[in-house]
């Protein structure tokens, strides 16, 4: 029951905060190829399956942003 | 702290992706050869490559006479990648100069490759062109900022737009099914191997394991890390995830086109086990041409080139890549539902499905669609005698060239030295993994869906 009430919640969900404009996430594409090693041998920062992922630098996370904590800090 | 940029791509960062200038230097190179051919020309002066060469003499001969169009050839190509990858954010000054390096080793390995010889010693140009990479970055050592020039994914992707105009959309149809059918099996088995022997035997975070996972059964680097970021991994888990995939993705370049030689497997049948065992396109790719290479020329390998990366296409393009979205979605919520919970950033968004649709092969379907309807009114015999060589033989060097820059730069951008230490858990788990994909593919390729393969296209 927890998984379909996930699963419609990914369909319905509104009004998240997220961590894109967040002091601590990181987006960059350059910054990103710099920071993980070896993504640029078979992939890439600009690619579209990374989407809008970023690193979490308070919590040392990568994720994909949209859910942010109460940790959240504007630029 | 505060670093550079933490928006949403939104639609300004349409331009932000190398799928998009894929699609856009793809199909602008297609729609130009579908122009010039409608109007009576084509594109074979400016798509040259080296003539099979003897001697020294007749080498020499042949550079001389075509060395405008080689000149012609470079100031096209640089001028294109210029305008895509200083949009991308790329300066000029590192670009350009790593270009021109790329450019001319790439012409040497065409070079080797077209010795009347090469076969006999094995000098497939991909396999060249990746040790060639390797030595001059692992043994020679070259400045970083040339990588600005060394774009692997950039070029691989617009090679396989333009593989798109060669091959009939008819065909995608057909043989798409058993693709994806076949390549979901191989998926699915692989990642739940890789993920239970990740956390049931070696004790390993979940997250982490789902990484290893898609990077074995998906698209290796870019599933890795497509899915750390949507189940929220720690910052260690991508760079794990991609070292051990790039060890394995460099190994099965040589190994499985040198096992589907020892197996004398058609052409097709060798580039659907390619499709289904590689972990990366890039390097997918390189051992599909290197084995395909070899059809017709060694004895026992039945088909041509051309099946062998089209079976590795169908398999790993629209049977494996074009998934990502959904099983980034899928472990998304199992992560959010069933793990711990992590203090911020991923939450399962069905939206994921299409961000992380790998748009390039929106250009690789609409490159096949576009020639198949230009073409649809010919004969076959007419398409043989006119189109073949008036429109789809020029894209398909083209494509060539694309593709040799892709096999080199996945050579120089790989610095053994600078991937993450992985570990032997993760090494281990994803080895297990490797085991049962390779041998699964090859039963499915070779056993199961046999006919299928050795006949794809005829």
């Amino acid at each position: 029951m927890r998984f379909w009430a996930a699963l419609r919640e990914g369909f319905t969900r509104r009004g998240w905060t997220e961590c894109f404009g967040c002091r601590h996430f990181v987006n960059d594409p350059a910054t990103l190829e710099a920071e993980i090693p070896g993504l640029t041998a078979l992939s890439s920062g600009y690619a579209s399956v990374r989407a809008d992922d970023g690193l979490c630098r308070l919590h040392a996370t990568y994720s994909n942003g949209r859910r942010a904590c109460a940790a959240r800090e504007g630029l | 702290m505060t670093d550079v940029t933490t928006a949403k791509s939104g639609a300004a960062g349409f331009w932000k992706k190398d799928d998009t200038w894929a699609i856009v230097i793809g199909l602008g190179i297609v729609l130009i050869g579908l122009v010039l051919f409608e109007a009576g020309g084509n594109l074979r002066w400016l798509a040259v490559l080296p003539a099979k060469w003897s001697s020294f003499d007749k080498l020499g001969a042949d550079l001389a006479a075509n060395a405008l169009r080689y000149l012609a050839q470079f100031v096209f190509w640089l001028a294109i990648f210029s305008v895509a990858l200083r949009t991308l954010g790329f300066a000029a000054r590192e670009f350009v100069p790593a270009f021109v390096g790329l450019y001319v080793v790439g012409l040497l390995v065409f070079i080797v490759g077209q010795w009347d010889q090469a076969a006999y010693y094995n000098l497939e140009p991909p396999l060249i062109a990746l040790l060639v990479g390797l030595v001059l970055s692992n043994l020679v050592g070259l400045p970083k900022w040339l990588d600005s020039g060394f774009r692997v994914e950039f070029y691989v992707k617009i090679g396989i737009v333009l593989l798109g105009a060669t091959v009939p959309f008819s065909l995608v149809i057909l043989a798409g099914p058993v693709a994806i059918l076949q390549a979901s099996i191989v998926s699915i088995v692989t990642f739940l191997v890789i993920y239970f022997a990740a956390v049931k035997l070696f004790g390993l975070d979940r997250r982490l394991a789902a990484t290893l996972g898609v990077g074995g059964a998906v698209c290796g680097v870019s599933a890795a890390i497509a899915v750390s970021g949507a189940v929220g991994g720690k910052k260690e888990d991508a760079p794990i995830t991609i070292s051990v995939v790039i060890v394995w993705a460099i190994v099965m370049i040589f190994v499985l086109p040198l096992a589907a030689r020892g197996l004398h497997l058609p052409a097709g049948v060798g580039g659907a086990w390619i499709g289904t065992s590689e972990f990366a396109d890039a390097a997918g790719i390189a051992a599909a041409q290197a084995y395909g290479s070899l059809a017709g020329k060694v004895e026992g390998i039945a088909g041509t080139a051309d099946q062998a990366t089209l079976a590795f296409t169908l398999m790993k393009v629209v049977g494996r890549d074009v998934w990502i979205g959904i099983w980034a979605f899928v472990l998304a919520i199992v992560a959010t539902t069933y793990w711990e919970e992590r203090p911020a950033g991923a939450g399962p968004d069905a939206g994921e499905i299409w961000r992380r649709f790998p748009k390039f092969v929106i250009g690789f379907l609409a490159a096949s669609i576009l020639v198949s309807l230009v073409t649809a009114s010919y004969a076959l015999g007419d398409f043989n005698k006119v189109a073949t060589p008036g429109l789809i033989a020029p894209i398909k060097d083209l494509r060539t060239w694309a593709f040799i820059f892709a096999f080199l730069s996945i050579g120089l951008t790989t610095r053994f030295s600078e991937l993450a230490s992985a570990g032997r858990k993760p090494f281990a788990a994803f080895t297990i993994g490797v085991a049962v994909n390779v041998v699964l593919g090859w039963f499915l390729s070779t056993v199961v869906f046999v006919d299928h393969w050795a006949k794809l296209g005829q």
